[in-house]
């Protein structure tokens, strides 16, 4: 039997009913068959099409409780289309399934597909596509139902979801049109209250997120994309810059114990959510303050530190308690936090530098750092590290863009980043790149480190090697090689090397623990919820997925803590519907980089005012500076509201 | 702010004809331009853009798909089309879905006659309706004070919502439950003890859904007829229509664009006008109690006074007397009475205020039009619950905030509303305002954000500035005040960094015992953080009635006459205008009359449009003076305990019967027009006092406003031009625009002001009500109905005091019983009662040297 009964996704029609062979790979349809384990998919409605894999469904009963749930569950009434439209849409849909339907009602559905298309936003708009397929498509089903020949067969369950393209590809998942539609209203404190339903650091991703919810943004096909970060930072500075304190309330105490271990995004954030279900948590940190390597690893010119404190302070207020100070592995031991509490969080991160592979990396030579991430927590600490005149920096990422940038702060006179490849291939965020470049950080594209040249021990150049690109590799950018002979010395007093990190997991010791790690050296979680192998212990962030963003540590978080408190009160580390059908239409995807948006583009984004390059270069304040509100609310009013909505049917 | 600096101009194309306007504006805003009308059904101008009745719809070349024309932002080279055949069946069906449900109780529907959707399918010849949804709407709410909804009947276009949050920034609508069954609700969380609803929802509302209450079935809409003028409550011209028929008030509108207001009503206009139609309102003359006639009571009046003789006489006026009113009144007094015994409320604090301005600044009242507020980037409201007591300039502020993202500092001893709003809320304690005022100023100067330019050109005395600062102790200002260094230090970074700063301040200083001193110290910082600079801002004394500033510029007090002339020196002139030998000498201020009347000096005393017994400080002595006096004149709208007590009760109008000019706090002159006839056999104030003046002196005197202007401004030189402009909402006269002259401003010493020790009661305004007519507009009753302490949590506890439980708080001179309204709204150690009520009567516990604030115990009764 075909794996596909039919499927107008993407506006692509397969139709096997009469005889032919489809299956969802060859459709590269990316729609499980499976649901949490022990369920089936028969068929999946959204915004692109309807699919259905179980012959058995009920296509007419489906797309009623579609529109249904549309209606009452997420059309926020706010146009009178979706208001109204979707009502009549429902209640004839209704009407039909009853038996009490007429042939003209399926006109009026399409009539009123046609008036929806001029809805406000997207969600009532795209709600009618599959329903219109199914119109379309499965006529002989509603005239059945018309000709009282027909009772419903619905399936066992239908499972909704609510989603977006930006939403979607934030890997916290946060609801940004209401967010970015609350600022838009001047309602900044319901804003953040929507944030914070998904991200407890706010001010921290609206200030270093790299955004990936901007790349999925479909304003960007008309002009350029909603700045969707900042309007983040907007509704957290809102807060802050008012005296308002926050207005979460936790629930009454469950009992239960959690552990956190590592104050960084994943698990302050952790700490937060389970905080505000009731269970006493502790966060144990081994640094002297909160945000691990935000805090540490990203210099206060893109994150003051005092904003990093502040939220961390709001999360203690509900009630958790940190204690700085306190290494996992050194002053604690993993066997006693798993016989003191009911459920562990690991959120070490990833900070032990990657080697070089050049020649006299290891030999302890004076103007040689131990690492990147090194360098800045030294720096951001206080350590008493001095920089001297000429400092080389090697590497691509926002870890080495952040190193030539302090170096220039800590008053060397030449701040080089040497990196492999090209400008194009590097992995820094390319505004980053822009800032440096205005700052007067030299760059040396294509060439690499092959020797440290030294007097008495100590470093006073770097060989490089020239590379050339060649073909692609596996992560699609061009393979640099060295051109052999090309060899020449920068001259400098330090080496940096920031290319990369691992996690340091010698607190596990090794499988004593029970806590499983990767072939990358990162630790093993299963199926979303990011529990171990260790029952009750769970890990998110760097540690689990290997040195990322913050916004995927806070994810990590946030999941991990849905789960948790699943597991401290159910005693299951399940994931629940919601976050089912999250991972479900994650890996469907939702923005189509393809679409023509019929809207009238043209408008610019707004930015925020930002500290000219030469001024900025000398001190820690922050660089870019608060948009004003007024300009918040403009640049919210570009938001499409690109809602979507999902729905399985369950058998 | 720089996405606001000067904006490019655009060029787009609709329906063939090309505009230009400036880049970021909405397709409509270029069409309004062009005069091309297209349909829409929640479109508001003066708010943010909704976009959701998608009846604007308008075809723009190369795009798919029609766009709305009220939120789709024009862009350079656009074309667009307004109209189709597909356009206009696409509305037509967009309309179709607005009805879906809709109830056809159009003849029992308030709106009926003034309803956009009425209008609007009318216009689209909508005669059929091929949608059927089941009816979800939630029923009719009645359960909100003043404001029933009728979510069957709304549109969800959310003016509601904006106008309040976005204009106003009291209004707490927002959109509840999804699909259809969404209607409009109001956020839980606002303030329970003074709660606010929202009156510009009536107003803005395009259909039946948001029902003003009082209004509820009264009047058609079509038969009522709008007379052009003013509201009657806060110190600015709020120009409204007053919706006539038969004699009789109905409501207060207004309109968008051509109005001062844009079209916004303060809580009174929408609301609280009810007293106009009270029962209560006195209809005839009395005499001993009596009826009589006009021409007996008067002659009752004339010659008791002339048997008492002019040392003997005193007269006390009011603020919302129109300044035509006031100037007949102190030359009634000085001419015909012979009496220079003669003030206003305006001693218990506004008149010291006046006088520390004009010799620090130059400058009695305000220093600019009130639409500079919303030019400031940042805004200091020191001491004013300014919502309740002046809501026009509220506005103001709210746009500043939210237009021009200014710096909003608020200073006060409660978290009054506006406090929610602020970016630093200065919550200081009784007694310690001059120390807060200094300590701002000192830290404008040493963080050297102060104005030097401006200083050094204006400042005649720019040596002390530094002498003075010397002796400001900011942290001692800091604990005096209970607030950090820290907050003291931002807000004055603010205020000091801002191009522009407006300075309001209101109750809490102009009734204080230290108004003189508290005022020096804000003029102090005016001066440094550039007030006055004239780019925007300036500063702001505010009041909660009409006509304070007519009130003090009309010369009511005994050491001023008209404009602030001092009496002494300018007596002759105007005794030689008003053909009398001499005006009489010296003359006693309300405190001294008070004290008059006490020693028997002062046998007669003439009351107009004003009850010491409830709005005077220490009104218990009042109350026993006013017993003791001889002859007792009381001219006012609404009888009370106090017409009952008097000789002679002289009724009144009340604002919508007579005409006359209003000047506001930013001195600019409106005029009332007279929209209905005084009740019963009432005249109008004006009329009163001419026709004792005509009686007594036995020449005529005009009745005329613009009469009465002329020969009051020939004489004082109030105005710069006197005469009648303005179609609808007329300007009688033109007072000189304020502007310093080189080295003409005092940085004044600062004052020594104790902080208060001990737990202190604050006596107040509350936003429903105003004076004591309120209390006779079952509006304002319907908000609050009668007095109440407010006692912090704390002190509650500390007192063993429960929500609503009576309690006893008594002062030095005084001591009232009321229920305990527990509140998040004082802090501890301060108590909080409105003075309005003469039940709960707050101002028997203040002493009568005037102020607002004073130690007092608490116990359960």
């Amino acid at each position: 039997m075909s794996e596909i009964v039919f499927s107008s996704w993407g506006r692509e029609i397969v139709d096997t009913r009469q005889g032919g062979q489809a299956d969802l790979a060859s459709l590269k349809l990316k729609i499980p068959t499976g649901y949490l384990g022990d369920k089936k998919v028969g068929a999946f409605m959204g915004w692109d099409g309807v699919v259905v894999l179980d012959p058995q469904t009920d296509v007419v009963a489906m797309a009623a409780e579609y529109m249904k749930r549309v209606q009452e569950k997420h059309c926020c009434g706010k146009c009178t289309p979706g208001k109204k439209g979707t009502r009549v849409l429902q209640d004839t849909l209704a009407r039909i399934l009853d038996g009490k339907g007429q042939e003209s009602d399926l006109g009026v559905i399409e009539n009123l597909s046609g008036l929806l298309e001029n809805c406000k936003c997207t969600l009532c708009m795209t709600s009618v596509i599959p329903v219109q397929d199914t119109v379309k498509y499965f006529r002989d089903d509603y005239l059945a139902y018309i000709a009282g020949k027909r009772q419903p067969k619905p399936a066992e369950s239908y499972v909704d979801k609510l989603t977006a393209p930006c939403m979607d590809k934030c890997p916290a998942h946060i609801d940004i049109p209401a967010y970015i539609e609350e600022i838009k209203n001047y309602r900044f404190d319901d804003s953040l209250a929507k944030v914070r339903e998904r991200m407890p650091i706010a001010a921290v991703c609206g200030r270093v997120c790299p955004h990936p919810c901007e790349t999925a943004c479909r304003r960007a096909l008309v002009d350029e994309p909603v700045s969707i970060m900042v309007m983040k930072r907007v509704a957290s500075d809102h807060e802050w810059m008012h005296h308002k304190q926050p207005p979460m309330v936790p629930k009454a105490s469950t009992g239960k114990k959690v552990i956190v271990v590592g104050a960084g995004p994943a698990g302050l954030t952790c700490a937060y959510y389970l905080a505000l279900e009731g269970h006493k948590v502790k966060i144990i940190e081994m640094l002297s303050e909160p945000g691990g390597t935000v805090a540490v690893g990203i210099p206060d010119y893109r994150m003051p530190r005092h904003l990093l404190r502040r939220e961390a302070d709001n999360i203690a207020a509900l009630g958790v308690e940190i204690e700085y100070g306190v290494k996992l592995g050194r002053d604690v031991t993993f066997e006693q936090l798993k016989k003191d509490y009911d459920a562990i969080f690991l959120g070490t991160g990833c900070f032990k530098s990657k080697p070089m592979g050049v020649e006299g990396e290891d030999a302890g030579y004076e103007g040689f750092s131990p690492g990147g991430i090194h360098y800045l927590r030294a720096v951001a600490l206080g350590e008493g590290i001095k920089t001297p005149k000429r400092v080389v920096v090697v590497g691509g990422g926002n870890t080495a863009i952040d190193c030539v940038r302090v170096a220039l702060r800590e008053g060397a006179e030449e701040s080089i980043l040497v990196y492999r490849r090209t400008r194009k291939e590097m992995p820094a965020e390319s505004y980053e790149v822009d800032d440096a470049e205005e700052e007067n950080v030299r760059f040396e594209f294509l060439v690499n480190p092959t020797r440290l040249i030294t007097e008495n021990n100590k470093v006073t150049g770097v060989e490089v090697i020239k590379m050339a690109l060649g073909e692609p590799d596996e992560s699609g950018r061009r393979r640099p090689a060295p051109v052999p002979g090309s060899e020449y010395v920068i001259p400098c007093d330090l080496v940096i090397p920031a290319i990369g990190q691992d996690p340091d997991l010698s607190y596990l010791e090794g499988d004593k623990s029970g806590v499983k790690q990767t072939r990358w050296s990162s630790i093993l979680t299963h199926g979303g919820t990011m529990m171990t192998d260790n029952e009750g212990v769970f890990a998110g962030g760097d540690c689990e997925y290997g040195a990322m963003t913050v916004v995927l540590a806070v994810s990590h978080g946030k999941r991990a803590a849905s789960v948790m408190n699943r597991w401290l009160t159910d005693g299951k580390a399940v994931l629940d519907d919601e976050e089912a059908m999250e991972d479900i239409v994650n890996r469907l995807g939702v923005f189509d980089s393809n679409e023509k948006v019929p809207v009238l583009g043209g408008l610019h984004r707004e930015h925020q005012p930002k500290i000219n390059g030469a001024e900025r270069a000398t001190n820690y304040e922050e660089i870019e500076l608060a948009m004003p509100e007024s300009q918040a609310v403009v640049e919210a009013d570009r938001c499409l509201r690109c809602y979507r909505v999902a729905m399985v049917a369950l058998g | 702010m720089s996405h606001k600096a000067e904006k490019e101009m655009i060029r787009l194309t609709i329906d063939g004809q090309e505009v230009e306007v400036e880049a970021g504006s909405t397709i409509i805003t270029a069409a309004e331009k062009l005069g091309i009308k297209i349909p829409t059904m929640c479109y508001l101008k003066k708010v943010s853009t909704t976009g959701a009745c998608r009846v604007c719809l308008v075809e723009v070349e190369g795009v798919e798909r029609p766009v709305t024309a009220c939120n789709t932002i024009a862009t350079d080279g656009i074309k667009v089309t307004t109209s189709t055949p597909e356009l206009e069946r696409q509305r037509k069906d967009m309309i179709r879905l607005l009805l879906v449900n809709h109830p056809l109780d159009c003849p029992v529907c308030d709106a009926a006659g003034e309803c956009d959707l009425q209008d609007i399918c009318f216009e689209y010849h909508v005669l059929d309706q091929p949608y059927k949804a089941v009816d979800v709407a939630m029923p009719k709410m009645t359960q909100w004070p003043l404001i029933e909804n009728v979510p069957s009947r709304c549109i969800l276009c959310e003016k509601c919502v904006k106008v309040g949050y976005e204009l106003t920034g009291i209004g707490d609508f927002c959109v509840d439950e999804r699909g259809d069954k969404a209607f409009i609700d109001r956020k839980p969380g606002g303030n329970t003890i003074d709660p606010y609803i929202e009156g510009n929802a009536v107003e803005v509302c395009p259909v039946g859904a948001m029902i003003s209450k009082p209004f509820k079935h009264s009047s058609r809409s079509w038969t009522l007829d709008k007379v052009a003028s003013l509201g009657f409550a806060g110190g600015s011209l709020e120009q409204v229509d007053l919706n006539i028929k038969q004699n009789k008030l109905y409501r207060i509108t207004s309109q968008d664009d051509v109005t001062l207001n844009n079209g916004l009503l303060g809580f009174d206009s929408s609301f609280g006008y009810g007293f106009v139609n009270a029962p209560e309102r006195l209809q005839q003359p009395l005499v001993n109690g009596s009826a009589a006639s006009w021409d007996g009571a008067l002659k009752q009046v004339s010659g008791k006074a002339k048997e008492v003789g002019g040392q003997a006489v005193a007269g006390l006026t009011s603020a919302r007397l129109t300044l035509e009113e006031n100037y007949l009144f102190q030359k009634l007094f000085r001419v015909a009475f012979g009496s220079n015994n003669i003030d206003s409320a305006a001693r218990f604090g506004m008149s010291a205020v006046y006088d520390s301005l004009q010799a620090t600044l130059g400058l009695r009242g305000g220093s600019a039009s009130a639409s500079q507020i919303a030019k400031a980037n940042a805004v200091l409201v020191f001491g004013s619950d300014i919502t309740a007591e002046q809501a026009q300039i509220n506005y103001q502020i709210q746009k500043a905030y939210r237009q021009n993202d200014a710096d909003l500092i608020v200073a006060n001893m409660r978290s009054v509303r506006i406090a929610g709003l602020s970016h630093c809320f200065l919550n200081y304690k009784p007694g310690s305002e001059v120390a807060v005022a200094a300590a701002l100023t000192k830290l404008i100067v040493e963080q050297k954000l102060a104005d030097e330019a401006f200083i050094k050109k204006f400042v005649k005395n720019t040596a002390d500035i530094k002498k003075v600062l010397a002796s400001v102790d900011v942290a001692k200002a800091a604990a005096d005040a209970g607030v950090e260094v820290s907050l003291l230090e931002e807000a004055a970074q603010k205020l000091g960094a801002a191009q522009s700063v407006a300075i309001i301040f209101g109750r809490d200083v102009t009734q204080s015992a230290q108004a003189a001193d508290i005022t020096a110290a804000l003029a102090n910082l005016a001066i440094v953080s550039g007030a006055l600079n004239g780019n925007g801002g300036g500063i702001f004394p505010v009041d909660e009635r009409p006509n304070t500033q007519g009130l003090l510029d009309a010369g009511v007090c005994p050491e001023y006459l008209p404009n602030y002339l001092p009496y002494a020196k300018s007596a002759a002139v105007f005794a030689k205008a008003w053909k009398v030998a001499q005006l009489p000498e010296d003359g006693l201020n309300a405190l001294q009359i008070l004290d008059g009347i006490e020693q028997g000096k002062i046998r007669f005393l003439y009351l107009a449009g004003v009850n010491p017994l409830v709005t005077y400080p220490d009104s218990a002595r009042w109350k026993k003076a006013l017993e003791k006096v001889d002859f007792l004149v009381v001219q006012d709208i609404l009888s009370s305990e106090l017409t009952n007590m008097a000789n002679v009760v002289l009724p009144a109008s009340a604002f919508v019967e007579k005409s006359g000019t209003y000047v506001a706090c930013d001195q600019t002159a409106g005029s009332l027009q007279q929209a209905i006839r005084p009740a019963g056999q009432a005249k109008t104030d004006k009329q009163i006092f001419a026709e004792l003046y005509t009686l007594i002196c036995g020449h005529y005197q005009s009745q005329n406003d613009q009469e009465i202007l002329a020969e009051m401004n020939e004489l004082s030189g109030l105005f710069v031009e006197v005469g009648l402009k303005g179609e609808r909402y007329r300007t009688p006269a033109i007072k000189k625009t304020y502007a310093p002259a080189a080295a003409s401003l005092t940085f004044s010493t600062v004052a020594q002001q104790e902080p208060a020790a001990g737990l202190q009661l604050i006596v107040g305004k509350m936003h429903a009500h105003t004076g004591v007519t309120s209390t006779y507009a079952a509006g304002s009753l319907e908000i609050a109905p009668a007095g109440y302490v407010e006692v912090s949590i704390a002190d509650a506890q500390k007192a063993g005091i429960a929500d609503g439980d009576q309690v006893c708080v008594s002062s030095a001179v005084g001591s009232l019983t009321a229920p305990a309204r527990v509140s998040s709204y004082v802090p501890a150690g301060v108590l909080f009662a409105p003075y309005h009520f003469a039940t709960v009567n707050a101002q028997q516990l203040m002493v009568s040297g005037g102020q607002n604030v004073t130690a007092v115990e608490v116990k359960k009764a």
